[in-house]
């Protein structure tokens, strides 16, 4: 465990930056065509109950991130063996990110470089950003956060006065009824991009102020997921419908659009530096919390050490994920929400949780008061 | 093979550097030396004439070393000896107060005790305005050296030593670097005590504190710190005092061996100390809590904890309307990011994303660099290292060649190059543009800073394009979040973001409006 | 660990990396227009005009060499890509789009192989913007077009891209389409693609010469001309003049126009109305599975210029005008919906209004809309509304008349 800390805001800006990362390039809850905004404002609510959930969890065992507390919860061995699946996960994921991202920035800009290439790149900044650790990157994602809104912000007043949005585009509401509008919330829109934010637990303890979990993650969760709500909407306003379901990167032609007076056009390097900025943090946040989970599982004395080799499987991994595209996106549809999301996101917190009321309604003591001191040395192993 | 071991051994993390410390060690071995050679003769003799030549011996014989003898009654026969080193003692001081002093007084008449003589001289006679009796050879070698009088007497085994220090210095000028319309008129000069009294008028509290240290085991150099007690935090101080220490030179001939000596960290382009020659801005920094360091011989001021914004800081933006001063500032922000990125986002966007850039003017380059012998990559390098030579060549050169310097500059830049299709125009646009940009930054180390990575962002917009100028950029952030500066975050107030510390940092709010100086410690400040 | 050996790797990373996206400006042809045309072997035909950026750019010491400003080559191929790779056999350089502003199909492609044929790549290549302007050469070929040299616009497919943007703007008869205008346009049952017309007048053969761009009139010229219609993809019709324009003022798509009207019976004298706003609002009606379909059209005017002695200080006869004005509008679009029925092509988008407001009834219809369209009703509404009369009030006209009464 790093010794360092970080303040509500930086956790805000980490968490913003993480769900953004790539739920605003690439189009979510498109299953429920033109009705996608619903979709994603009832996945948020959804998002909000689960983070309700690791927050509560949190609150029952304070300064314990999602391995000790699986270990207190079910016992040492399986929640070491839970504690191991969860960072192979989380590293799965962050290979997973990793992949869109350079996919996405291949077909976009830069065509005829090798995807080893771009990864191999980004991975290297991201080993050495968390070589330095955790407060670097939170402070770093403070100053990019204020650059991306900044830039978000200059982009949607550019399509605003280029004239491109035709709202017509977003009706009719509910058109085909509310059933494809479920269906593409859940399990879809639930778990990306909002249920990875499970990945938190592993960050919480660092947290200089532990009781204000619950606020700034709910407060970021409902921050990114308007912004994705507006940005999904913008991109089918000004794209329609036909274009943007076939679209890998909807704001990317959204964008392109823009036109002002002539002389403002051509602004693709916006989309670009929120993809690339985006990105990086949210592998940057998967990976981090893998390698300090390895770390404690297996009582490495500092995670320096491991930045190095998980960087390199990571980028090793991200190649050799997926033969194509289209294979990759099909994993990601079919396979990933259903066998590893769920039960990652949703049903194994749910499940600690119940044990949890469980033994705290059975047992005479609280659980927290008895490992506390415990907790506390192999904290500063 | 010892240095690799030591490598392995310390983190490079770590506040020194190894390597400070082996230049260190050959300092010691020299002073202990000179020490030695001091403490071998023994203590002060009572006979004038012995001290003379000890004193002698010291010097070496040295040719300012002046020593002027005089007899303060011939029954029983007393001499006397004054000795200074000629330049460093105001001749003046010395014989109005110490010769003429001695000569004119009355003297005590027959046999007298050394004591009652020592009290006699010391309190009838010598009308100077500092007089100490000092009996340690190194003390009084020292004193002597500062400008400092030493006088012996017969019979008495202790010297006198009288404040005499004075010569010749620099008078208080303009400031040269760092010019303002309104603001004060003076700069520090190389005189310590003048720059102590400089911020001494400026704040009339006793408050006020001054430590004095002296550095270098040869140069003997007396350094200042400065602090306000009660506004600036005590761990601060204490970090500054340490790290003073611990600093093992043998010579320290200006500030900026102490900043090397002091500095959070040394693998960075960006500096961690702060350095002013204005005392008002001196004033302004130990007001919001932060230590200054004067070093003696450098009219510069080192300020720390220092922190990014406080290098776009101009003096003239406190003595300027705030609304001028706020738009001025961001406008340095943005040239500071010109100065940076200029040519590495033209580069990126002429080899990579020619579609990024409107049609007219993509037509515009693609006809001026029709015939163009090289890669933008290559035109941009070429360009911006005739530049920094010109650079290098205009400031080194005095001033009257300067002037031709830049006059061939300018012609073989700008016209010739261009007129013969070597370089395009838009390059020597791109270019000039970006070296004006950076002159914008007040503080020239950190105009250097971005001179530096300029080329690096250059390297890799030639690699990758905008995406590899936007991951160096990521990396050059998360470099700058990780320096320190005395415990203090290097990149606050932006991150970790302090909206409050905007008032006098990106923006500059009117005085009113700004927190009270007592206010503003680091205490609220992560450290560790 | 190994500090060095990762500064190493990443160094040579670096200089292993070259640059694979690198493509130095002089190494490329920036193409502004793209034509498709077709090969008697039903292949593409693919003409590029290519920007001679030396001729273009103004201010270049001694590289003009007054030759042609653009460049035309062709390729054919099974395959657009195909033809454009194949370029390179005849080209030093690769050619590059990320600056094209105009892809033009001709007639003879659009009537028989539709232009769905022709919009995937376009589509498909991140090179493209979708906001490429989209017309049909009519009546000629493509590549015959993008050879004419335009004299005072350098550019010439900037030429007709500029032509086409402001007769839109100020006359309004025909509209630009971009890409994904056209493929919103193909994807939806609900709406059918116009785009207009470009056609060559003159001497073609002289046209590409560099004397056309000297002469004061040129010889050749390109003008645009006619709303071409789609069914399916297919070129089925052509609308000329105020056909076009009925389309356009039911589509929104008319920023301004000028009109003129008859001042009295006999039409020798003409009043001119500037429309200066014109808006569409179009409602679906539903009345026991019977689509309907209302279109509410409101514009606001100027008097633009008046040739007969009317006072138009009365504001009777300012109504009097309005009201002549709503029914010239009208009998324009209803022209123009006649003639749509008639192909059975809904270029109104009258579909997509039946989805958005009748998503359930849409369903059902989806298939067979074109012929449901073919007979439904539209009731159109006209509201004209005149509002200033220029700087003068009554033309002179008008006193000249009171005057020889007096007299």
């Amino acid at each position: 465990m790093e010794k360092a800390s970080i303040n509500p805001f930086q956790l805000f800006a980490l968490m913003v930056l993480f769900e953004l990362g790539s739920a605003i390039v690439i189009t979510i809850g498109i299953e429920a065509e033109q009705d996608a905004w619903i979709s994603i404002l009832l996945a948020l609510a959804a998002g909000v109950a689960v983070f309700m959930v690791y927050s509560y969890l949190y609150k029952q065992f304070p300064g314990h991130s999602l391995i000790d507390f699986s270990q207190k919860i079910i016992g040492k061995y399986p929640g070491w063996v839970l504690g191991l699946l969860y960072m192979l996960y989380f590293l799965y994921i962050a290979m997973r990110v990793l992949r869109d991202f350079g996919d996405l920035l291949l077909t976009s800009t830069m065509p005829e470089t090798p995807l080893f290439v771009i990864n191999f790149f980004m991975v290297m900044t991201i080993i050495y950003v968390l070589y330095l650790g955790i407060e670097v990157l939170a402070r770093t994602g403070e100053f990019f956060l204020l650059l991306l809104l900044l830039l978000g912000i200059l982009a949607n007043m550019l399509i605003l006065f280029s004239g491109i949005i035709d709202v017509n585009n977003l009706l009719p509401v509910l058109g085909n009824g509310w059933k494809p509008v479920f269906q593409a919330a859940f399990p879809l829109v639930l778990n990306f991009p909002f249920g990875e934010i499970i990945v938190f637990t592993m960050l919480f303890p660092y947290l200089n102020q532990g009781s204000k979990i619950p606020k700034t993650g709910i407060l970021a969760l409902v921050f990114s997921g308007l912004l994705i709500t507006i940005t999904t909407s913008m991109n089918i306003a000004v794209l329609g419908m036909e274009i943007v379901s076939r679209t890998t990167f909807p704001l990317l032609t959204a964008v392109g659009k823009i036109r002002v007076a002539d002389f403002l056009e051509r602004l693709d390097a916006f989309v670009v530096v929120t993809l690339v900025i985006g990105m990086f943090f949210k592998i940057a946040i998967f990976t981090y919390a893998s390698i300090l989970g390895v770390t404690k599982l297996f009582n490495v004395n500092t995670h320096r050490k491991l930045v190095f080799p998980l960087g390199l499987i990571l980028l090793l991994g991200s190649v050799a994920i997926a033969g194509n595209f289209s294979d990759h996106l099909e994993e990601g549809l079919d396979v990933v929400p259903y066998y590893l999301h769920m039960p990652f996101q949703i049903y194994i917190p749910f499940v600690l949780l119940l044990i949890t009321i469980v033994r705290k309604k059975f047992s005479s003591g609280d659980i927290v008061g008895n490992n506390d001191a415990q907790s506390k040395t192999q904290r500063y192993q | 093979m010892k240095k690799k071991k030591t490598r392995k051994t310390t983190s490079r993390f770590s506040l020194f550097n190894r390597s400070k410390n082996r230049s260190a060690d050959f300092a010691e071995e020299m002073s202990t030396q000179i020490e030695q050679a001091i403490d071998s003769t023994d203590g002060i003799d009572s006979r004038v004439q012995k001290n003379i030549d000890r004193l002698k011996d010291i010097m070496g014989n040295s040719h300012d070393f002046i020593v002027r003898e005089v007899i303060i009654r011939t029954e029983p026969f007393i001499q006397a000896a004054a000795m200074y080193i000629d330049g460093l003692a105001d001749h003046t001081l010395i014989s109005d107060f110490i010769i003429k002093a001695i000569l004119e007084e009355n003297h005590p008449t027959g046999d007298v005790e050394p004591a009652a003589l020592l009290t006699t001289i010391k309190k009838q006679m010598l009308t100077i305005a500092n007089v100490t009796m000092e009996d340690d050879w190194k003390t009084i070698v020292h004193s002597l050296l500062s400008g400092n009088t030493i006088l012996f007497v017969d019979g008495i085994p202790k010297a006198f030593v009288g404040e005499t220090a004075g010569g010749e210095w620099r008078s208080i000028e303009e400031p040269t670097s760092e010019i303002t319309i309104r603001g004060a008129k003076d700069s520090f000069n190389e005189s310590l005590l003048t720059n102590i009294s400089l911020i001494r008028r400026r704040i009339k509290s006793p408050q006020v504190r001054i430590d004095l240290f002296q550095l270098g085991t040869l140069s003997r150099t007396d350094t200042v710190i400065f602090y306000i007690d009660g506004i600036t935090d005590r761990r601060i101080v204490q970090e500054v005092e340490q790290r003073m220490k611990q600093i093992k030179a043998d010579k320290i001939t200006g500030s900026s061996y102490v900043e090397e000596w002091i500095q959070d960290q040394t693998l960075t382009v960006f500096p961690t100390v702060f350095n002013t020659e204005r005392p008002d801005i001196v004033v302004n920094c130990l007001m919001e809590g932060r230590v200054a360091i004067l070093v003696d011989g450098s009219p510069f001021a080192l300020i720390v904890p220092t922190d990014f914004s406080q290098f776009f800081k101009a003096a003239e933006d406190y003595y300027q309307r705030f609304d001028l001063s706020t738009l001025i500032r961001v406008l340095r922000y943005f040239a500071f990011s010109v100065s940076l990125l200029g040519p590495s986002i033209y580069i990126a966007l002429i080899t990579f994303h020619q579609d990024l850039i409107p049609t007219t003017l993509v037509i515009s380059l693609a006809a001026q660099r029709e015939g163009i012998p090289f890669p933008a990559f290559i035109e941009a390098l070429i360009m911006e290292v005739t530049f920094e030579v010109l650079r290098e060549a205009g400031v080194r050169m005095p001033r009257a060649i300067g002037q031709a310097v830049s006059i061939v500059g300018a012609l073989v830049i700008g016209q010739a190059a261009v007129q013969a299709g070597i370089v395009s125009a838009a390059m020597v646009i791109v270019v000039a543009g970006t070296a004006i940009a950076s002159f914008t930054t007040p503080a020239y180390n950190l105009a250097v800073a971005a001179r530096i990575l300029r080329f690096a962002m250059m390297f890799l917009a030639a690699t990758m394009g905008l995406y590899g100028i936007l991951l160096g950029l990521i990396i050059m952030i998360a470099h700058l979040t990780s320096l320190k500066s005395f415990g203090s975050p290097y990149l606050s107030p932006f991150a970790p973001f302090y909206p409050k510390e905007h008032a006098d940092g990106l923006f500059r709010f009117p005085q009113w409006l700004r927190r009270k100086s007592e206010g503003k410690t680091f205490s609220q400040t992560e450290r560790g | 660990m190994p500090k060095q050996t990762v500064a190493v790797i990443l160094t040579a990373a670096f200089l292993l990396s070259g640059c694979w996206n690198a493509n130095e400006l002089t190494d490329v042809y920036i193409i502004s227009a793209v034509g498709i045309d077709k090969t008697e072997a039903a292949q593409y035909q693919l003409s590029f005009q290519i920007i001679n950026a030396g001729e273009v750019a103004v201010g270049q010491e001694g590289s003009a060499r007054n030759a042609a400003t653009t460049v035309v080559y062709t390729s054919t191929g099974n395959t657009i890509f195909e033809a454009i790779r194949k370029m390179a056999m005849q080209l030093p350089r690769k050619i590059y789009f990320p600056h094209t502003s105009l892809i033009l199909i001709s007639e003879q492609f659009a009537k028989e192989d539709g232009i769905e044929k022709a919009m995937d790549w376009f589509e498909r290549d991140a090179e493209f913007r979708t906001y490429v302007q989209v017309l049909i050469a009519r009546g000629d070929t493509a590549e015959s077009i993008l050879k004419v040299q335009s004299p005072v616009e350098r550019i010439a497919a900037k030429n007709i891209a500029d032509q086409l943007e402001t007769t839109e703007s100020v006359w309004g008869e025909y509209h630009a389409s971009g890409i994904d205008d056209i493929i919103r346009d193909l994807v939806n049952k609900g709406k059918e693609v116009t785009l207009s017309g470009v056609q060559l007048s003159g001497d073609q053969e002289e046209g590409q010469t560099m004397e056309n761009i000297q002469d004061a009139s040129p010889v050749a010229r390109v003008r645009l001309s006619g709303l071409a219609i789609f069914k399916n993809g297919a070129l089925a019709r052509w609308l000329d003049g105020p056909e076009a324009r009925g389309r356009n003022w039911i589509t929104g798509d008319i920023e301004s126009t000028v009109i003129s009207l008859p001042c009295s019976h006999h039409q020798t004298e003409w009043i001119a109305i500037e429309v200066i706003r014109a808006k569409a609002k179009v409602q679906s009606k539903l009345e026991a599975n019977n689509p309907a379909i209302d279109v509410v059209i409101s514009l606001e005017g100027n008097i633009g210029e008046v040739n007969c002695p009317m006072d138009i200080t009365i504001s009777d006869n300012i109504f009097q005008l309005e009201k002549q004005l709503a029914k010239e509008i009208r009998k324009e679009v209803m022209n123009a919906i006649t003639i749509a029925q008639d192909e059975k092509a809904d270029i109104f988008g009258f579909g997509n209004v039946m989805q958005r407001q009748h998503p359930k009834y849409w369903k059902q219809a989806e298939a067979e809309w074109s012929d449901i369209f073919s007979s439904i009703d539209v009731n159109v509404d006209v509201r004209a509304y005149i509002r200033r009369t220029g700087m003068r009030t009554n033309s002179f006209f008008e006193e000249a008349k009171k005057h020889k009464s007096t007299e």
